[in-house]
């Protein structure tokens, strides 16, 4: 991966010259402020529960895999799945605060 | 279940076929061409074909087809652009790739008789897998050992800091689950729905002349569960590119 920084460069290089060449011909810059939680729309906040929901559950299933892993890697059954399944729901608990809440703050 | 009308099966749709049957190898490892290899390069080719069509086209008043192009490219350009700032539209390629993957195969899904890629695991697994890999990967070599801040937020104290590390490891983790999960269970699940709806019309037409007025309950019902399933689909490519996105900002800047 000798070309892989002058790749990166000349990417870079022709990008900002592309970005200059767009700016010059739009009127406006494109709005790059992330969505306020008011100008939500139905659909992106069902969206929104489906990450939350998901997120949530996966989080536990993971915790949980963890520590059934440990457990049989270990022979300390039940130990292991108990304390990353109680950090599991932690995580996902988490994962739902961070996905509910408003970005910038987390 | 139904002795007397036509049997339906739900699940059915979801068979993979062999269509040209190919191993290789001693141990006869199975790569045979399936509906669904079929359905992944009508996917591809669909999408090329688009963007070819936008690409070409550089009339002053796009065509509907043009500007159907143009719109998913400057969709996918704002949400790359919000989500992973300006150095994130390096990955727009592979963002953009994804999200007309997975729209167009669920979009592709809908028309009766075919098959929808994106309702198997493997397929979103392996979609999400990539994108896992990509942030790790470049997130470890951008950042270094940096990247791991990740998983340390600042402002905690030390003696609950191993607590939070660990549950920032699992939700780092459990990210190409839920990733692939949520695509794979809302076709699924939505295609299953449509097809017992359905079902339920065709039981219903086969039953007696009195019964048959019934069937339009069902009938009705899958129209409007079918405006449902194609929200449903652009919505899920919609999540799966964002959250894309989402995670490739992580590996991009870490540690905050």
């Amino acid at each position: 991966m000798a070309s892989d920084g002058d790749d990166e460069q000349a990417l870079k290089a022709r990008l900002s010259r592309l970005a200059g060449d767009l700016k010059s011909a739009r009127p406006k810059p494109p709005a790059s402020a992330p969505l306020s939680p008011s100008d939500r729309s139905a659909a992106s906040a069902w969206s929104l529960a489906m990450k939350a929901g998901s997120e949530f559950v996966a989080a536990i299933v993971v915790g949980g895999a963890i520590g059934w892993g440990l457990d049989w890697l270990l022979h300390t059954r039940p130990g292991f799945t108990i304390l990353f399944f109680l950090l599991g729901v932690a995580a996902g608990t988490w994962n739902v605060i961070r996905a509910t809440s408003p970005k910038g703050e987390k | 279940m139904a002795e007397a009308g036509p049997a339906i099966n739900p699940i059915e749709q979801f068979e993979l076929s062999r269509f040209l049957p190919i191993t290789v190898g001693q141990h006869h490892y199975d790569v045979s061409i399936t509906n669904s290899t079929i359905f992944m390069i009508l996917v591809g080719a669909a999408s090329l074909w688009l963007m070819s069509l936008t690409a070409r086209g550089t009339v002053g008043v796009p065509g509907r087809l043009q500007s159907l192009g143009e719109m998913a490219y400057e969709f996918v350009e704002g949400m790359v652009r919000s989500a992973a700032g300006e150095e994130g539209m390096k990955f727009f390629p592979l963002v953009f790739t994804i999200f007309m993957f997975i729209t167009l195969a669920n979009l592709i899904g809908f028309i009766p008789y075919s098959f929808t890629v994106t309702s198997h695991i493997i397929i979103t697994v392996m979609l999400a897998l990539i994108v896992f890999f990509t942030v790790l990967i470049y997130g470890i070599k951008k950042n270094g050992l940096h990247f791991f801040k990740l998983f340390v937020p600042s402002g905690v104290p030390i003696y609950i800091l191993p607590l939070v590390v660990a549950i920032e490891v699992i939700s780092f983790l459990s990210r190409p689950l839920s990733h692939s999960v949520r695509l794979f269970a809302n076709m699924l699940a939505g295609h299953i729905t449509l097809n017992v709806f359905g079902g339920f019309v065709v039981m219903l037409l086969s039953a007696s002349a009195a019964v048959k007025v019934v069937a339009i309950l069902p009938f009705a019902m899958t129209i409007g569960l079918d405006a449902l399933e194609l929200l449903v689909a652009f919505l899920q490519a919609y999540v799966f590119a964002m959250l894309t996105c989402m995670y490739l900002n992580d590996a991009l800047h870490p540690g905050h």
